[in-house]
């Protein structure tokens, strides 16, 4: 394994290990009956309240065609500027649907310039719990 | 001869605790922040439960830390990245320097870290050189004034908007006009922007260090983290030794246990994992990533048993909030790094128990900031571990050391008990009664002059005690 020189690397394990052969007093075991969260009952609708908190407007579509519409709509809100895209087919896909006449910078171009004016990418995962 | 830090905390205590400006702004801040954090412990089903289960997972990564530092270490070398392991803050500095100076670095961007702030990382770059910018919109309007930051969350909170309008105008000659909040961030925005895309090193901290993925956590409302850790070629995180955690799903527990007690968001703006550098392909990230993982008095706290658990804290900030002394008295009177319960608690060990024990009594020990410490740290009960280690250290004072004998006498003896406090009546109605509540001569001086003298009881404790039993 590749180790970055340092000469403080064993003397602060070696402290470590002495100092621990104290053993502290172990904290109390949750009882595992305890529900720290409420469960999620409809995650779709906990994620657009969570949203609605955050301040982040979150718009359900029934299709792409009515993504890329959606889409567009608010491009055009935006300022003139380039608009700083994800390199993925599917995002490729809803901005030619969108049909947008703004300059589109893609991400396997490099990175946005300063000016852009948004981002659009894809999200992995939405966290009902937080609206992330 | 220069103040020591216990004459400097008492002198800048008194002078904050009557700054009624200072006490209205800090009331304002906390009052809002009192009522977020009710709401957002509300969203737990079981808000304890949530505390005993951080609390268990710091205690098996303190007491594990050897396993956990390496493992971290391990996968972060596997990511590409570099480890570096600093026994104090000297150590680290140098090392941050001369990558800089490798590396060509003229110019840094910060985000928010107390580490760096532990070991003066920016008068050490500043001194070789190199141009630091902070860009936490707090830390920044703190080094526009040349000032430590005031709270380990909200540097910049007592400040009111007027403060920062007018620091703006003069520092940033910006043309300012009112205290809009709109136009005060966008004031520093178009300030730390150009800074962002002129670095060529980024600095961070670290909240959790997470072992088992090799990943740094940050949790951050501003996203000026992201633009340090990606935008400069070079990042460097530096982090305590003891913010590692076992596994990547703790984090489903910590991250919004410590943004409730933070600032009572269910989770913060932005809460990034870093893996490493940019890897081939990717359009963003640094060359270089480096982790500075800092001792400085951590392991030698370690090794006490007792008051082990003080490693397991997550930086929230909810014991300085809920602190009345600090709440009084605000962030800088105690002229260190880490302010309110925790730094009273943390600082002896890292600074040394002669220098700082005196904040060991910087506490009424009503026992709120253990109540709300989300990791569950006993930090009323550590102050008074100071309290006694530092007696046991014989650093307290030749006088304290007198008096303390003197008063154990008194207390095992009960007659003399009893003459004393006819003595000490006596003396006192004398001292009042010719107006001298409060003077130099006066045995009670330190409560009486500042405040209406106490009223003297006619009678002893003994004597009432004795009459109620013989009328009941």
């Amino acid at each position: 394994m590749q180790q970055t020189e340092n000469s403080s690397r064993d003397r602060i394990l070696e402290r470590i290990r002495a100092g621990l052969r104290a053993p502290a007093p172990e904290p109390a075991e949750t009882s595992p009956d305890r529900v720290i969260f409420e469960s999620i009952n409809n995650p779709l609708q906990r994620f657009q309240q969570e949203c609605a908190a955050n301040l982040t407007e979150c718009v359900l579509t029934a299709d792409t065609m009515a993504s890329a519409l959606q889409l567009a709509k608010v491009l055009e809100s935006l300022p003139a500027g380039e608009v700083f895209v994800q390199e993925d087919p599917s995002l490729r896909s809803l901005i030619e649907l969108a049909g947008s006449s703004r300059p589109i910078r893609w991400s396997s171009q490099g990175a946005p310039s300063e000016a852009s004016q948004a981002t659009v990418t894809l999200a992995e995962t939405l966290i009902a719990q937080t609206g992330s | 001869m220069s103040a020591t830090a216990a004459q400097r905390f008492l002198q800048d205590a008194a002078v904050k605790s009557a700054d009624l400006v200072h006490r209205e702004i800090i009331l304002h801040g906390l009052e809002s922040y009192d009522a977020a954090v009710l709401r957002g412990r509300a969203r737990f089903k079981d808000w304890e439960a949530a505390r005993r289960r951080c609390q268990e997972i710091k205690w098996e990564a303190v007491n594990h830390l050897d396993r956990y530092l390496l493992q971290f270490e391990e996968r972060v070398i596997a990511h590409g990245g570099h480890v570096f392991w600093a026994a104090n803050g000297e150590e680290a500095c140098n090392y941050i320097k001369n990558l800089a100076s490798r590396q060509g670095v003229r110019t840094v961007v910060k985000s928010k870290s107390m580490v760096t702030e532990e070991i003066h990382l920016s008068p050490a770059l500043e001194k070789a050189g190199i141009k630091v910018w902070e860009t936490d919109l707090g830390e920044f309007i703190v080094q526009l004034r040349n000032e430590p930051p005031y709270h380990i969350v909200t540097p910049a909170m007592h400040l009111n908007r007027g403060q920062i309008s007018e620091l703006f105008r003069e520092k940033l000659g910006e043309d300012i006009h009112g205290d809009d909040p709109t136009e005060l961030v966008a004031a520093a925005r178009r300030k730390l922007r150009r800074a962002f895309f002129a670095a060529e090193m980024g600095i961070s901290g670290a909240n959790f260090l997470v072992a088992d993925s090799g990943l740094i956590a940050l949790s951050t409302n501003e996203g000026n983290g992201r633009l340090c850790t990606s935008v400069p070629r070079i990042h460097v995180a530096v982090t305590g030794i003891e913010k590692v955690i076992p596994r990547l799903e703790d984090l489903a527990y910590l991250w919004p246990v410590l943004a409730t007690s933070g600032t009572g968001q269910p989770i913060t703006t932005y809460s990034t994992l870093i893996g490493g550098p940019r890897k081939p392909g990717e359009p963003d990230g640094p060359d270089e990533f480096h982790v500075v993982l800092l001792d400085n008095g951590r392991s030698k706290l370690l090794a006490d048993a007792e008051q082990r658990e003080v490693l397991h804290c997550i930086r929230c900030g909810a014991c300085l909030n809920i602190c009345p002394v600090f709440r009084h008295i605000g962030g800088h009177s105690y002229g260190t790094t880490y302010q309110g319960p925790i730094g009273s608690v943390l600082t002896p060990h890292l600074r040394g128990i002669s220098d700082f024990q005196h904040l060991s009594y910087a506490s009424s020990l009503c026992g709120a900031c253990t109540s709300v410490c989300p990791v569950k740290i006993d930090l009323h009960h550590h102050l008074l571990h100071n309290r006694r280690n530092a007696a046991r250290a014989g650093t307290t004072k030749l006088s304290e050391r007198i008096m303390f004998r003197v008063w154990r006498y008194i207390i095992l003896h009960p007659r003399i008990y009893a003459l004393t406090g006819w003595l000490a009546r006596r003396t006192l109605r004398l001292l009042y009664g010719l107006g001298l509540a409060g003077s130099i001569v006066d045995p009670m001086r330190v409560w009486n002059r500042r405040r209406s003298a106490v009223p003297l009881p006619s009678e002893s404790f003994r004597t009432r005690w004795r009459k109620g039993l013989a009328t009941n």
